[in-house]
């Protein structure tokens, strides 16, 4: 059964790996990172798609000098995050690639070949620390419900991190079979925010 | 012409290329815009963001997001997946068209989408949609089809053809 947390979480360690959802500031666990982004720890990588938004993503994390190195795959749509990325190592990876660097670290299995355009790469899988991942329901099991695309890469996040913290809208409701997306197995902390982003 | 008619008007172009009833991914920017134009050929419009068959957006009871992080519809027989999924799709070679943006692309068909010499992007799925999607429409302002690229290159000889509001240009 996942253990339900209100506020707060002990983020202290340095050099930890972040696995942290969302797309485009969508299904982003936002109080999670401004948890993290208010601890003392530092020297963090972070694994996540983007830079988001300025008030959807991991804005925080760069703004209070949390992160080292950030691996993901697209750092365009927030003008602002640029300020912050010069003394970080950025890792570009294709989207694609950073998928199945998730899925195969949850899976045990170290690297894969693949095709990029004409070249024939060998990836390294990714298995973090910590997951921070977003979904819109769980139940009293820590089943998960994502809605719509704001469950992007959140349930392969969830699959491939040590200990993972789940930011929930609405917990503990019902969830009928076809609605557990993800399994409660996978969830070892619940925390709750109702506040959505705001949407465009 | 203004702004937003010159984007609907490249889209609009775009669209026409594509068969009937087939599978079109749309990356960010320009592209969206061909969401109508591909749905009132019975296509099925695919996002990286998860969602298959996806349409014009009306009052929805998911949140569902383009590209573009905008709002969209479902069609019927639509369906809904994971980054995992997706990208395991986009990889199958089963997606018929892209129609994507693009910084600049050249006459020899090499695409620059990552970054400039003062600003990066990154890549996002574009890579992989260069890698494995078969027939790749690019859609941008005249202006950005050039002789050759003046900033790095993303892709190299990856357009099948290019769609500015002045032409259709199929590069062999």
């Amino acid at each position: 059964m996942p253990q339900e947390i209100t506020s707060t979480f002990d983020f202290n360690k340095d050099s930890c790996i972040f696995l942290i959802g969302g797309f485009g500031g969508t299904g982003v666990p936002m109080k999670l990172i401004n948890i993290l982004a208010n601890s003392n720890s530092k020297n963090h990588t972070i694994v996540t798609n983007d830079t988001g938004t300025k008030d959807s993503g991991i804005f925080p994390l760069l703004q209070k000098r949390k992160i080292s190195k950030l691996i993901c795959s697209f750092v365009g749509q927030n003008s602002d995050a640029a300020a912050y990325l010069s003394n970080v190592d950025l890792v570009f990876l294709p989207q694609g690639s950073l998928a199945e660097s998730l899925r195969t670290g949850a899976s045990k299995i170290e690297r894969f070949y693949e095709r990029i355009l004409d070249k024939k790469c060998c990836t390294e899988s990714i298995y973090a620390d910590y997951s921070l991942v977003k979904a819109s329901k769980a139940d009293i099991y820590g089943n998960l419900y994502f809605e719509g695309t704001n469950r992007n890469f959140n349930p392969v996040m969830l699959m491939a991190g040590k200990e993972t913290l789940i930011e929930v809208e609405d917990y503990p409701v019902e969830l009928k079979l076809y609605e557990r997306m993800m399994p409660g197995i996978y969830v070892d902390y619940i925390i709750k925010n109702k506040n959505r982003p705001k949407s465009r | 012409m203004s702004i937003i008619s010159l984007k609907t008007k490249i889209a609009q172009k775009a669209a026409s290329i594509v068969q009937d009833g087939s599978s079109v991914i749309l990356g960010a920017g320009i592209p969206t815009k061909c969401l109508k134009y591909l749905n009132d050929k019975d296509c099925w419009v695919i996002f990286e963001t998860g969602v298959i068959g996806a349409c014009a957006y009306s009052k929805q009871q998911e949140y569902l997001i383009d590209a573009s992080r905008e709002k969209i519809g479902l069609r019927n027989g639509a369906s809904i997946f994971d980054s995992s999924f997706i990208f395991s799709l986009i990889r199958s070679g089963r997606i018929k068209y892209a129609i994507l943006g693009a910084l600049e692309v050249d006459q020899f068909g090499n695409v620059a989408c990552h970054s400039t010499h003062t600003r990066v992007w990154g890549f996002g799925g574009a890579l992989d949609i260069y890698s494995y999607v078969n027939r790749k429409i690019f859609v941008i302002p005249e202006k950005r089809f050039v002789d050759k690229l003046t900033i790095p290159v993303s892709g190299k000889q990856i357009a099948n053809f290019v769609v500015t509001e002045k032409n259709i240009y199929e590069i062999k």
